[in-house]
């Protein structure tokens, strides 16, 4: 089976065996802290050093500048013809990474780790193409700034008041081979960048005016200090960690830190990231769906999910939970996970609704004593609670039913009272009865409307003063407040209830479709089999459009399809960029997020053997958290079935193999019996003349070598035939088809069977005036050579055999009659067939080629051959051979000059 | 009949074959040189002036055929080519060069000697026997009459011309289109429906068993020829 191992089980497989796989290259970073300190040139000398070395050294991308010393440098190296795109009329100027990865450098040089790609390019950023270079095994050098680092750019826009975009994530800086501080005196690059020396693109050129302020700058610097010394740190201790040295402190227990979907989320994941920095702990980031969040609209998911994703690039684990209530849900995942540290933001509520709960902090510190956690602050000033428009609490169906949930009571009342009700407030139970079901069928809001109308109307309408709101005695005011508060709790929880039994309807549904998904794939026959079920489950569960693809001859290869789609060039090449790379590639990823596709490498645990690619680009665009896990869940079921068809196609193709060669080995030696046996009698014959010292009797001498020669002959036909047919079967037979005269190949056929046929009386019955039928001459003369001696094998002596001729539609037939025992029914399909033999006749000789060398060249003619067995006795072997052959393969001629005649 | 001291050339590249047939050859009087290549056969005709050559198709170093062709160039010396089963088109090839014969081997010396025997008639006669007689076919070329059995043959100009040039061949092979140049003419070795028929209309006259041709054998796949046992 083939599987593609992914560079990270190679790059770890490298870390344990240390043998020969190829290991991701290493990535030197040179790293300050503003334009101009020097980066690029440090790194050209430093690689200039190696280059003398004899190190196989690229430029990738540089970009040119003013200042002499660099260029001088730069043209002392190999520089790759930059790539150009053209989008929208305008030309933009990238690293052309697939020439690099063909050229294979030993290294590569590249400048601005941190700049973001023009749209066409295969990665959105350059950190993905050095990703990429680095996977392939090659060096990188490469410059950065450190406000252009993920994890520093909250400190950066505290410090300077800049928010940068276009950041590299944390890993590449920690994974770095060496990271270089280029330091350089700030006052120095001042006066620089005020003498307009530092070179920079222009969109930056805001943000520069802010960083080079003076106070600026300098925090800058430490910034950078900070950095790379918290780095060096990091290298100390896992120094000291893979030499055993004790007293390196191990990564304290996780952190948890929980997000809600507005904007303080960004902060607070990058403030996770620095505490598990710097407490080196790992860091998960979750976030709690409630029932009222649910509902929620897109906007808000895919904010979410661009949090998550950041979390992601961060390095921290992501997950989504649901439960009653945030603390609550908080709290059971931190107990499951013995988890004691818990980040959180500061509460965005306004004041007065701190009022009625505890903030998600004091809640969490409250239920668990010994949990700690930690509240980022914020500042964002919390929004001034406003009413959002009325449309967006209640649709029109809903208004109307709650406000029939009004009326209708109200009729009811006016109906019974004061008939059968007597006391008017007992009508507030119709009232509360119509909130119930309102909440019960419409949510939470129609009936809050519901109920706020309700104490309205029925002050109205049932309370002294009638028609007439208010001014009513103040023991009714226990009524209105009872109705009130009861209608509210009720519908509260009533909604409450109905969007807890939704979620857990839908998580059910959820899990029955995984179940149904396994149980399908259970049972299904083959490959195809397995691919469909897939594509339909994920059709079924997720309404998306799904392909999956296979690598075949090592080549990716599209092999199923939900609604039969083709591929073009570039999603085909996401789909080889993630079969390759081992992760997802497609819309909505960092890599290609041009296609309408989003591919899933397919991973077992023999390496990744596909790729499955699911149309994200139509319809909701943005998956749901959960539908995002339930789709990664199919990912990997889908993965083991396939591995699990692949497994069993090998496994059936080993068992016909092995078949195979068992009969090829009985054939094998079938054929070695048959060959030996002619050439025992011929040596012991020879033998016995040699060593004859005249004792022998010149008759019996004579005998000898008839045997001798007999067998001898035998031997040259039993080769003849196993040439034959392997020609056949290898198809390398070329015929060459000239009319012939039938009469003329059968009296051939007889004159070279000779004295074989002394013993039967033959009888040829062929018309004269029968057409001349093209054929190959020599090919149907061994046809009927091995028809009649088969007929005189197995005829009795002196039985005749007969051969005739007639002409029939568009060919003529051509019939050898013998008088032998014929042959048996169920034997008589078979004949024809390789190396049969009747079983009657064990004791007869031949390898039973003959028959079937026969089948091969008349059908070669575009003949029929069979056999028949006489009522009276005998066997009756025919063939045809048309007239018109449809396949003509003519021999080549041999267009050679006739030489001049020399004989009389 | 012995040819005594009739000199033989034969060239084949495997020893066993040479030793066989110097073995046999020799037994019937004949004078045996051997070469093993292409080349050596070239200089051992020159040296040694041999009556017959028996030439191996399956030379390592020079094509049979160019041998063949560089002989005839210069001499009539009668040529018999050895070859192996289903490479008919090298026979024709060599017949068409200038060969006299081919034998397929494996053959017995009782083929070999037959052949022999018809190559080297062929030049030693200057003046070819008027009558061929055989069997009870008799064909008497000086008067054109051909009889089978006692019983005269009344055969058509083709089918005479024909049998002519079978009898002055007789004992050796004829390519179709030999037979098809010295019957009909230039023009017509492709003709070979023409030779077909003829050839069935011959034998339907003169073969005792038609169908079983005795006088003349057809060689598959390369052409005809008139049984000889002189």
């Amino acid at each position: 089976m083939v599987a593609k191992t992914t560079p990270r089980q190679e790059a770890s497989a490298q870390e344990d065996a240390g043998g020969n796989l190829r290991p991701r290259g290493r990535l030197k970073i040179f790293l300050s802290y503003a334009p101009g300190a020097g980066k690029t040139l440090a790194m050209l000398e430093d690689a200039y050093r190696r280059l003398e070395e004899g190190v196989d050294i690229v430029v990738g991308f540089v970009e040119p500048r003013d200042d002499k010393l660099v260029q001088d440098l730069l043209e002392k190296f190999e520089i790759l013809p930059q790539h150009v795109i053209s989008a929208a009329g305008i030309s933009y100027v990238g690293m052309d990474l697939d020439r690099l990865l063909n050229r294979h450098p030993e290294l590569v040089l590249v400048d601005h780790l941190a700049r973001e790609n023009p749209p066409g390019l295969r990665h959105e950023a350059r950190y993905l193409e050095v990703d990429e270079l680095l996977d392939a095994g090659i060096d990188v050098y490469t410059t950065l700034n450190v406000y252009h680092v993920e994890s520093q750019v909250d400190a950066v826009a505290s410090l300077t008041g800049v928010s940068v975009h276009g950041t590299v994530p944390d890993r590449l800086p920690e994974q770095a081979y060496q990271l270089e501080l280029v330091d350089h005196p700030p006052q120095d690059l001042l006066e620089r960048y005020h003498a307009g020396k530092i070179s920079f693109p222009p969109r930056a050129r805001a943000n520069m005016e802010m960083f080079f302020q003076p106070g600026n700058l300098f925090a800058l610097r430490e910034l950078a200090l900070r950095y790379v010394a918290r780095r060096s740190n990091e290298f100390m201790r896992s120094y000291l960690e893979r030499r055993g040295i004790s007293g390196a402190e191990n990564g304290s227990s996780r952190l948890l830190v929980c997000i809600s979907g507005n904007e303080d989320a960004q902060r607070l994941v990058r403030a996770g990231r620095r505490m598990s920095d710097e407490t080196r702990s790992e860091w998960t980031v979750i976030h709690v769906e409630t029932p009222d969040q649910m509902d929620r609209g897109e906007e808000n998911r895919s904010t979410l999910a661009q949090h998550m994703r950041l979390a992601e690039i961060l390095g921290g684990s992501t997950e989504t939970i649901t439960g009653r209530s945030v603390a609550e849900a908080v709290r059971e995942y931190a107990r499951m996970h013995h988890i004691r540290r818990i980040m959180v933001g500061r509460s965005s509520r306004a004041q007065w609704k701190r009022f009625w709960r505890a903030s998600l902090a004091e809640t969490l510190l409250r239920s668990d004593p010994t949990i700690s956690v930690y509240v980022v602050g914020s500042d964002h000033t919390p929004q001034p609670f406003r009413v959002p428009p009325f449309w967006k609490w209640i649709t029109r169906i809903q208004l109307l039913a709650s406000l029939a949930g009004v009326v209708l009571p109200t009729l009811l009342g006016m109906a019974l009272w004061p008939t059968v009700i007597s006391r008017s407030a007992n009508l507030v139970m119709l009232y509360l009865l119509s909130v119930v079901i309102t909440s019960f069928f419409l949510g939470f809001v129609p009936a809050l409307l519901t109920a706020l109308l309700s104490v309205l109307v029925f002050d109205f309408f049932f309370i002294p003063p009638l028609f007439k709101l208010f001014g009513f005695a103040p023991e009714y005011a226990f009524t209105f407040i009872g109705l009130l508060v009861a209608s509210v709790v009720i519908s509260t929880l009533v909604s409450r209830e109905r969007s807890l039994t939704r979620a857990a309807r839908r998580r059910a549904e959820q899990v029955t479709e995984l179940y149904e998904l396994s149980r399908d794939l259970s049972t299904a026959v083959d490959m195809e089999d397995i691919l469909r079920t897939i594509l339909d489950h994920i059709q079924r569960t997720f309404e998306r459009e799904a392909v999956i693809l296979l690598p075949k001859n090592n080549q990716l290869v599209l092999t199923a399809s939900s609604a039969g789609q083709e591929l073009d060039s570039s999603e085909m090449t996401a789909a080889e960029w993630a079969f390759q790379q081992g992760r997802s590639a497609g819309f909505n990823t960092g890599t290609f997020s041009y296609a309408s596709f989003r591919y899933f490498p397919l991973e077992t645990s023999s390496g990744i053997i596909g790729v499955m690619g699911v149309c994200l680009s139509s319809g909701i665009l943005n998956l749901h958290p959960e539908e995002t896990r339930q789709l990664g869940a199919y990912v990997t079921k889908a993965a083991s079935a396939i591995e699990r068809a692949l497994f069993a196609e090998e496994a059936s193709q080993a068992e016909i193999l092995r078949a195979t060669e068992k009969l090829q080995t009985a054939l094998l030696n079938s054929i070695s019996h048959d060959l030996r046996t002619p050439l025992a009698s011929i040596t012991g014959v020879l033998d016995s003349l040699r060593m004859d010292d005249g004792i022998l009797d010149p008759a019996i001498r004579r005998e000898l070598a008839e045997t001798a020669y007999g067998e001898a002959e035998r031997l040259n036909r039993l080769v003849g035939n196993l040439l034959d047919m392997s020609r056949l079967e290898s198809g390398t037979l070329r015929i060459s088809l000239q009319p012939a005269d039938i009469q003329d190949v059968v009296g051939a056929a007889l004159n070279a069977l000779g004295h074989r046929l002394d013993d039967h009386p033959i009888r040829v019955d062929i018309p004269g005036d029968l057409p001349l039928v093209p054929m190959d001459y020599v090919l149907i003369n061994q046809v009927l050579i091995n028809l009649i001696e088969n007929a005189a094998k197995y005829s009795p002596e002196d039985g005749p055999i007969t051969i005739s001729a007639q002409p029939i539609e568009n060919g003529v037939k051509v019939v050898i009659d013998d008088a032998g025992p014929g042959i048996p029914e169920e034997d008589l399909q078979h004949i024809f067939e390789k190396f049969y033999r009747v079983k009657r006749f064990e004791n007869v000789v031949g390898t039973g080629l003959g028959l079937s060398i026969c089948k091969g060249i008349v059908e070669v003619h575009g003949g029929k051959i069979w056999a028949e067995n006489h009522p009276d006795g005998g066997v009756q072997m025919a063939f045809t051979l048309p007239t018109k052959p449809s396949k003509l393969i003519a021999q080549e001629v041999a267009k050679e000059p006739i030489q001049e005649e020399l004989r009389a | 009949m012995n040819d005594k001291g009739l000199r033989v050339l034969v060239v084949d590249d495997e020893r066993a074959i040479r030793r066989f047939l110097r073995t046999s050859l020799s037994a019937y009087n004949y004078m045996v040189y051997e070469a093993s290549s292409g080349q050596e056969a070239l200089t051992a005709v020159i040296a040694h002036r041999p009556d017959l050559l028996i030439l191996d198709l399956g030379l390592p170093d020079l094509d049979g055929i160019e041998v063949i062709r560089q002989l005839r160039e210069w001499t009539r010396l009668p040529i018999i080519v050895l070859s192996v089963r289903e490479r008919e088109s090298d026979k024709i090839s060599a017949l068409d060069a200038g060969a006299d014969d081919y034998l397929t081997k494996p053959f017995g010396v009782g083929e070999l000697m037959a052949r022999l025997r018809a190559a080297v008639r062929r030049t030693a006669q200057l003046d070819p026997e008027p009558v061929f007689s055989m069997d009870g076919l008799e064909v008497d070329l000086a008067h054109r009459r051909v009889s089978s059995q006692g019983r005269e043959v009344q055969l058509t100009p083709t089918e005479y011309d024909l049998l002519r040039v079978l009898v002055l061949n007789a004992g050796k092979v004829l390519t179709h289109r030999q037979l098809l140049r010295q019957v009909w003419g230039l023009g017509y070795e492709e003709e070979m429906h023409l030779l077909r028929v003829n050839i069935s209309n011959l034998r339907r006259k003169i073969e005792p068993e038609p169908s079983r041709p005795y006088f003349i054998v057809t060689e598959p796949g390369v052409g005809y020829r008139l049984r000889s046992n002189l």
